[in-house]
């Protein structure tokens, strides 16, 4: 444990962990990442907080190994450094008297490492043919139609197997493991595996002793720390026996390798907290605080996008899993107003009518989560999209922002995000990103006033194959380079099938290797596309040289053509004109990355459309598109109709976003918002659009309830707000065509 | 196939009827309800529609315009809209930038209309929902009316007219076998005041009234509440009066004023008086009268 003494200096614990690294240079990776790891856990974790239950804080070095570490603003993967947090801490210390001995050994450390980390490997390994279209790293301060994002994110880590066999376990498998192998490679992991897994053992041991010693201590808190003591003696060694074991063991763990998925906890939890019921040994409260401390660990620790899923097809004891899916549920209501983790329930026909009633009861609240999954749906797609069976698809899981993967048998990171709004713009101006002047993309012939629509479609889709090919190429790239510096030890020996074949789960041990890429603007390129035919080739209003002249200007001067572009149709209105472009774009993307898996070794490769704040940051790079978006402006979020243009109710907003075919990709978000109205006085109605929104092939959905804010929002940005509709004295009227006064009064009531 | 001039049709309605709906608002009313919630929907002919916050005086509309209906100038209102010059040629529309003009009308026929009530049948199966008939006075379109009625229910779609009581008896008559429910305002029970006020006659809803239950069908009554117009004891009682005559009536709403149509009326040039709103102390009152006073076996329930 770190416990900082007087003598302890800031750059100790980076300058050990690069002391071990270069002495073991030339060892094995897996021996190097062993020892390495060893360094790092015995000087990560820190004392739990007075309040805390479970063990588990950690203060993270400027210099780790990880499948995903942030720093620099940007994801790492493997060897990382925070370059510009160490060299800031750095310059503070000079400041302050640092001694010129270790000043100089911290600088030549973060020299090291500058070209010694896994990011730089990857990019120095980047063919010559991506050169002026490959992004740089920062993608929120550069202007390209596509980036690279080096992580391996979404390990949902075997917990069943971790908590059945406990630490001691895993550590006699890979142990008569290795004395069975006679491959020196295979034995070289295998030893490592049991090595790094002796390190968690040894975090454990130390929260043991430091929760006894305050149990001395502390004598008000006796019980407490003793309660907490047992826990981690026996999580460190033996198979989980109680509620509390099993999430002291997994919060530990997953700390330890930098996971941040929570998964499936109903599957692997249900067991120990039902046992516990039986025996009388812990109560429904008690599981609830114990479960909140484990999910405040993981948001404040790990927090980053981490996911808690409950329900769903393929869990092993469903009765025991729902019961433990409404402890979930329980404890989601205590921590409203947290981001984190983000609670999503895998729902389907004939699920529990508990766990369902209880869901849209706190939807209703207005409460974010939980976000709803309909597996009835997803299973079938992902056996399609993942080419396979029913049985393994079940085990589908999602993480970060919605990506789809195969929960312990498979990688599904993001490692691209492929701006398909800016590959438009750069196919309009031939080949050329407008914003830089430079040729980005593919060489392209000219698009000109004899032009057709589908000569324009054509090139669109060569440009889109072009980048596509640079991020399945990427994802195999990061995928090689991180074989070639690590076994991510403790992340592969609860992946299947990496302990049966001796092997990483990125060197080819791993049951199904995936990959997806994000890509971004989707709708806002399906509406350009439909506003071009509309306008341009229907209406014969402009020409598109008219068209690419009036996006230069940012439409000043052509608001008339403008008002036209504005006024055509868009997705979400279930308008076929409209939809018909959406979903054959869709489809063209979804299945141009789902080919990438011919063009590579990866298992499958696929499309994710999802939701976060990269539609902002990416739409600042994006001129004004055809839809009438303004430059700059934010581009479509997620699979959803661009913030507004749904202008037909939420039956045709349904419609149209169930046109997209599921099955070719690895997730797309959906966004539905009620009023808070609806939910309060229409209950019953309320599962009726839901229903059918899943019936009719509706994938997912983040439900929201019209908060506060929106309506004061909409206030200032009516133009963003036109499918807000509002409930007022047993009417339903769209909340921008009220006149202000009425509008404040709105805004008055619901505060109610 | 007989057609209809319509203000909008809103799909996932909730309010017009049970379930989720299609509401399908007509254009033209007999009465003129100075408290009407969709004012645009009062004239039976196209209108132009002007929303001045959206305006940002651009002046494409009076580079357009045929009749100088638009006029920008530097002084309040700086985009002026002379509404009765308007020819209603659309020009203007077509140009304006940021939607802030509109021609409020679109004439459709009922086959078209019916198309667009289908596409929403799994919501209506899901929810025991349908389309709604509103307005406007729907039963003015004498021929579009019943015959879009019959194509619904031929569809098997449960079928609701939004009324004001202030029909033609005949057209009214033909929509009986095609109509599921009737949404049957009673606004003002003084006939004087009644006549005065909206223009409607007393003797000729009530006469509607007993002819939809003479037949069999299914009413139920909305009655707007007014403050200061007929939120009296005296308009409560003409209420129960018409209800305890008519045990066929299971559902009385309320419907507490709203101010919508305020802010609609000025797009079309029209000038609404914007009448006081019902404080949540008068709410709670008038259920207490009700509540008090109901000897009917109607339930009588305010729609907050």
């Amino acid at each position: 444990m770190f416990i900082p003494t007087k003598d302890t200096r800031p750059f100790d614990r980076e300058l050990k962990f690069t002391e071990v690294y270069k002495e073991n240079l030339h060892a094995h990776k897996a021996v190097r990442e062993e020892r390495c790891m060893a360094v790092q856990l015995d000087t990560y974790f820190i004392p739990p907080r007075a309040d805390d239950l479970i063990a588990g804080r950690i203060d993270r070095p400027w210099v780790a190994f990880a499948p995903c570490f942030e720093g620099d603003s940007v994801d790492k993967v493997g060897y990382c450094i925070d370059i510009a947090g160490s060299e800031a801490l750095l310059e503070d210390l000079i400041r302050q008297g640092l001694d010129k001995e270790y000043t100089d050994r911290v600088r030549e450390m973060i020299d090291f490492w500058k070209t010694e980390n896994t990011n730089t490997k990857i990019r120095n390994r980047f063919p010559a043919s991506w050169e002026g279209s490959m992004g740089r790293d920062n993608y929120f301060c550069d202007n390209a139609a596509i980036h690279p994002l080096y992580r391996i994110a979404g390990v949902n880590l075997d917990n069943k197997k971790l908590l059945h066999l406990g630490l001691g376990g895993l550590i006699r498998e890979a142990l008569s493991l290795a004395d069975k192998t006679t491959d020196p490679d295979k034995e070289a992991f295998y030893r490592s595996v049991a090595g790094a897994l002796r390190s968690v053992s040894r975090v454990l041991k130390d929260y043991a002793n430091y929760a006894k010693t305050q149990a001395e201590a502390v004598p008000e808190k006796r019980e407490h720390y003793l309660a907490m003591a047992q826990a981690c003696e026996n999580a460190s060694e033996k198979p989980a026996g109680t509620l509390r074991e099993a999430i002291q063991l997994v919060c530990v763990y997953m700390l330890s390798t930098r996971a941040v998925e929570i998964g499936r906890l109903d599957d692997y939890l249900a067991e120990y907290y039902a046992k516990d019921l039986e025996n009388g040994t812990l109560t429904h409260d008690e599981a609830v605080a114990l479960v909140d401390n484990f999910f405040t660990i993981i948001e404040k620790e790990r927090g980053r996008d981490t996911r808690a899923i409950i329900g769903g097809f393929g869990r092993e004891n469903p009765e025991e899993a729902d019961q433990f899916a409404l402890l979930v549920l329980d404890v989601l209501e205590q921590r409203q107003g947290h981001f984190y983790p983000q609670v999503s329930l895998r729902r389907y026909n004939g699920m529990d009518e508990r766990v369902w009633t209880r869901s849209l009861e706190l939807l209703g609240t207005g409460c974010t989560f939980p976000l709803l999954y309909n597996d009835d749906v997803n299973v079938p797609s992902v056996m399609r999209a993942m080419d396979v069976s029913r049985k393994v698809a079940e085990q589908y899981s999602f993480f970060g922002c919605g990506e789809y993967m195969l929960a312990t048998l498979s990688l599904g990171t993001p490692n691209t995000a492929l701006n398909v709004a800016k590959v438009l713009e750069i196919t309009l101006h031939n080949g050329v990103n407008p914003s830089t002047g430079a040729p980005c993309g593919l060489p392209q012939e000219p698009l000109t006033d004899r032009s057709t629509f589908e000569d324009v479609s054509r090139a669109y889709k060569r440009q889109l194959d072009f980048f596509i090919d640079i991020s399945g190429g990427f994802e195999e790239l990061l995928y090689d380079v991180c074989a070639e510096e690590a076994c991510f030890l403790l992340d592969s020996c609860l992946q299947n099938c990496c302990m049966e074949r001796g092997l990483s789960m990125v060197e080819g041990g791993i049951y199904h290797l995936g990959g997806t890429v994000e890509t971004y603007g989707n709708v806002t390129a399906y509406d350009s596309l439909s506003a071009i035919r509309d306008v341009v080739y229907e209406k014969r209003a402009m020409t598109l040289t008219e068209l690419v002249k009036a996006l230069d200007a940012n439409f000043v001067g052509y608001e008339d053509k403008r008002a036209l572009l504005l006024a055509a149709p868009k997705f979400g209105n279930d308008d076929d004109r409209a939809d018909s472009i959406a979903t054959e774009f869709h489809e063209f993307i979804c299945n141009a990355v789902r080919g990438q898996r011919a063009k590579t070794r990866l298992d499958s490769f696929l499309v994710v459309i999802i939701n976060n704040n990269m539609n902002v940051v990416l739409g600042a790079y994006v001129g004004a598109t055809p839809d009438g978006r303004l430059s700059g402006v934010f581009l479509s979020n997620g699979n959803s109709p661009y913030n507004g243009r749904d202008k037909q109710g939420v039956t045709a907003l349904i419609h149209s976003m169930t046109k997209m075919d599921t099955s070719i990709h690895a997730g797309g978000n959906q966004n539905l918002k009620f009023s808070k109205g609806m939910f309060e006085h229409q209950g019953a109605q309320i599962r009726a659009p839901l229903q059918t929104f899943f019936d009719l092939g509706g994938q997912q959905t983040n439900l929201s309830v019209v908060s506060q804010e929106e309506l004061e929002d909409a206030l200032v940005h009516p133009e963003l707000h036109e499918n807000l509709v509002v409930r007022v004295g047993g009417f339903t009227a769209r909340f921008i065509d009220l006149d202000k006064q009425t509008q404040q009064d709105v805004l008055l009531r619901t505060a109610y | 196939m007989p057609d209809a001039l319509f203000v909008d049709v809103q799909r996932g309605s909730v309010h017009d009827g049970p379930g989720i709906r299609t509401t399908f608002f007509l254009k033209g009313c007999p009465l003129h309800c100075p408290w009407c919630h969709n004012p645009e929907s009062q004239s039976p002919a196209v209108q132009l529609s002007f929303h001045a916050s959206r305006c940002i005086l651009c002046g494409a509309c009076a580079s357009v315009c045929p009749a100088a209906v638009h006029r920008l100038s530097e002084a309040e209102p700086r985009h002026r809209v002379a509404f009765s010059s308007c020819i209603r040629c659309g020009a203007c529309v077509q140009v304006c930038p940021r939607e802030a003009l509109k021609l409020i009308g679109t004439k459709m026929d009922a086959q078209e209309a019916l198309r667009i009530a289908l596409r929403d049948l799994p919501f209506y199966r899901a929810s025991g929902g349908g389309i709604t008939l509103s307005g406007g006075e729907p039963l003015l379109w004498e021929e579009f009316t019943p015959a879009f009625l019959k194509l619904c229910r031929e569809n098997r779609l449960h079928t609701c007219i939004e009324m004001s009581g202030a029909a033609r008896r005949d057209v009214l008559l033909a929509t009986i076998p095609w109509c599921d429910l009737y949404y049957f305002d009673w606004k003002i029970s003084d006939p004087i005041k009644l006549r005065e006020l909206t223009g409607a006659d007393r003797t000729r809803i009530l006469g509607n009234l007993d002819a939809l239950l003479a037949a069999g069908s299914d009413v139920t009554l909305r009655c707007p509440l007014i403050p200061g117009i007929n939120d009296s004891e005296d308009h409560f009682k003409g209420i129960l009066d018409v209800i305890r005559t008519r045990p066929a009536i299971r559902e009385v709403h309320l419907l507490p004023y709203h101010d919508f149509g305020v802010g609609k009326a000025a797009n079309t040039g029209v000038v609404q008086t914007r009448y006081l709103r019902a404080s949540r102390e008068d709410l709670d009152g008038y259920e207490t009268w009700f509540a008090a006073h109901n000897d009917t076996g109607a339930v009588i329930s305010i729609q907050k």
